[in-house]
């Protein structure tokens, strides 16, 4: 099926991004009940879930031309987005076999890959790409491997490095983060890059999520969903560029909280690589205004009921607290106390 | 000893021997002194083969000085910025079993454990030892300018001019604290300043 793109969306100053009806009833909702739990909460990447999102490990939608060229001006502007340690070289071969066969496997339509031994030949017709290389040989694309196949994925991508019963986050391609930061995180191992995350050290979530992923096994990914808030449909928040958003979360009223504040939720997946040992982790990111989300009348009553049930460490460490009430007051004239239906797929 | 909440904060010891070691450098800046001429006395410690370097306080004076080499301080050299690069010089020819121990401020310490990572040693080859001063080395996230020896919660980067907020995340590669606009929300609204790391 060919996917309609909108190419000229834009993520930052006019913020033309939109979802289609059909996007927002793909979008893959967090909560599952209508009040707010910590949990791990990781599954198997399989296949198939409450909505389209879940159709193909690696998923393609609308935003997709306007989100590459996003990530383009991010990078731009700031090489640094995009880093691997001498290391990673295997891992970032890894990963572009991995996310080539998938995109061109699920996507006949817009990828395809042809490979004769190392002679692999590439084609991107949505971005108008197509590619000669050896394949294990960097010189033969214009750019290490990493970042040649991020710059044509939507979402973030880490790669982390396993050794002395760790996880090491040794290389990145992350432009569209939730305010966190590659280059600071560059190298650290797990307990650190998650350092500043409240209440799930003490409850021990990260002793289990690492003695989990240590033992992630080819061919079986797994996922988890994460979330946050968003003023206006920017995918750059990272902390670099806080002087430039950080001002947004002033500006909410009533009369422009359902156009302006977004729900993001972070698709994360995890794969264990064959070559080298590593893995990757793919964030894929996508957001939906509350005037959106309320067009499917479970979501909206369910973001009410967990926003007013969220710990208030979570609403500080979210960034949600200069908005959250006005957020709660508009949600609340949506929701009229019905139950609300098991799970997360839309009604 | 320097302990805290902080997860991406590496955890400092106290300098004991390491009987596993073939080959010993120490290294200690100011108020680091203390703890290196202890580990040089400590029982086991063997005379040889070793190597220290010490940077010891400008007050220290001759006699300070002559006790330094009077307990086997090899070399001293006038300021932290020089013994590091001496260290960098002297791990470039670093064999298998090398053991490295540090001693002295928490900036000195991340800036010995950077240098070490680089030449290849692993966590469990380091000792760290933190005396003196808890001043934090701050990286601007915006700029990516490194400030020294910032003893607040806030600092005006060096770099770009921002009044940075010292969150507490440590970075080992960078050897630095993150720094972030304070006030980028709402200009001029900061927290009230305060000497948080003496």
């Amino acid at each position: 099926m060919t996917i309609a793109f909108k190419p000229d969306e834009t993520y930052r100053d006019d913020f033309t991004f939109r979802n289609s009806p059909a996007a927002i009833r793909r979008f893959p909702f967090p909560f599952g009940e209508d009040v707010y739990r910590y949990a791990v909460n990781i599954e198997p990447h399989v296949r198939g879930g409450p909505t389209a999102a879940y159709d193909n490990l690696f998923d393609i939608d609308e935003h997709y031309i306007a989100e590459c060229r996003e990530r383009a001006l991010v990078l731009a502007h700031d090489p640094k987005r995009c880093q691997a340690l001498p290391h990673m070289m295997a891992a970032q071969w890894d990963t572009l076999e991995l996310l080539m066969e998938n995109l061109s496997t699920d996507y006949p339509e817009h990828f395809s890959l042809v490979r004769d031994g190392y002679a692999w030949h590439w084609t991107n017709r949505a971005l108008g790409i197509e590619q000669h290389f050896v394949f294990g040989d960097a010189g033969t694309l214009p750019c290490e491997p990493l970042e040649y196949i991020g710059r044509q994925m939507q979402g973030d991508l880490t790669l982390q490095d396993q050794r002395e019963d760790n996880l090491f986050m040794d290389a990145g391609m992350v432009t569209c983060q939730a305010d966190w930061s590659l280059e600071f995180d560059l190298g650290m191992k797990f307990h650190e890059w998650h350092g500043p995350v409240p209440l799930a050290h003490e409850q021990g979530v990260f002793d289990r999520a690492l003695k989990f992923l240590l033992n992630l096994q080819l061919g079986r990914p797994v996922r988890r969903l994460n979330w946050t808030m968003t003023i206006n449909p920017r995918m750059d928040t990272s902390p670099e560029q806080y002087p430039q958003w950080g001002p947004d979360r002033t500006t909410i009223t009533p009369e422009n909280v359902g156009s302006r504040v977004h729900l993001r939720v972070e698709l994360q997946s995890l794969f264990r690589l064959p070559r080298s040992n590593a893995i990757l982790f793919g964030i894929r990111c996508y957001l939906i205004s509350l005037e959106e989300l309320a067009t499917i009348p479970k979501w909206s009553r369910r973001l009410h009921r967990v926003l007013q049930t969220l710990p208030p460490e979570l609403v500080e460490y979210k960034g949600l607290s200069r908005f959250r009430d006005t957020a709660i007051a508009w949600l609340a004239q949506r929701d009229d106390g019905a139950p609300t239906s098991v799970g997360t797929a839309p009604d | 000893m320097t302990t805290s909440a902080i997860k991406s904060r590496p955890i400092y010891g106290s300098l004991v021997p390491d009987p596993t070691g073939r080959h010993h450098v120490v290294v200690g800046e100011g108020p680091g002194t203390a703890p290196v001429m202890r580990l040089l006395a400590a029982p086991g410690f063997p005379e040889h083969p070793r190597h220290v370097l010490v940077a010891p306080e400008p007050a220290s004076g001759p006699a300070g000085l002559a006790a330094l080499s009077a307990c086997g301080v090899a070399e001293i050299v006038p300021d932290g910025p020089s013994l590091l690069r001496r260290l960098d010089a002297l791990l470039d020819g670093c064999r298998m079993g090398t053991r490295l121990y540090a001693a002295g401020s928490e900036s000195f310490l991340g800036a010995v454990v950077k240098i070490a990572a680089e030449h290849g040693l692993l966590d469990d080859e380091c000792r760290t030892e933190h005396a003196g001063s808890t001043a934090r080395r701050v990286h601007c996230t915006h700029c990516r300018q490194v400030n020294e020896h910032v003893t607040t919660n806030l600092v005006a980067c060096a770099g770009c001019g921002r009044t940075l907020f010292v969150r507490d995340h440590y970075s080992r590669r960078l050897a630095a604290f993150m720094g972030v606009q304070a006030d980028a929300e709402q200009p001029g609204a900061t927290p009230a300043l305060q000497e948080v790391f003496p």
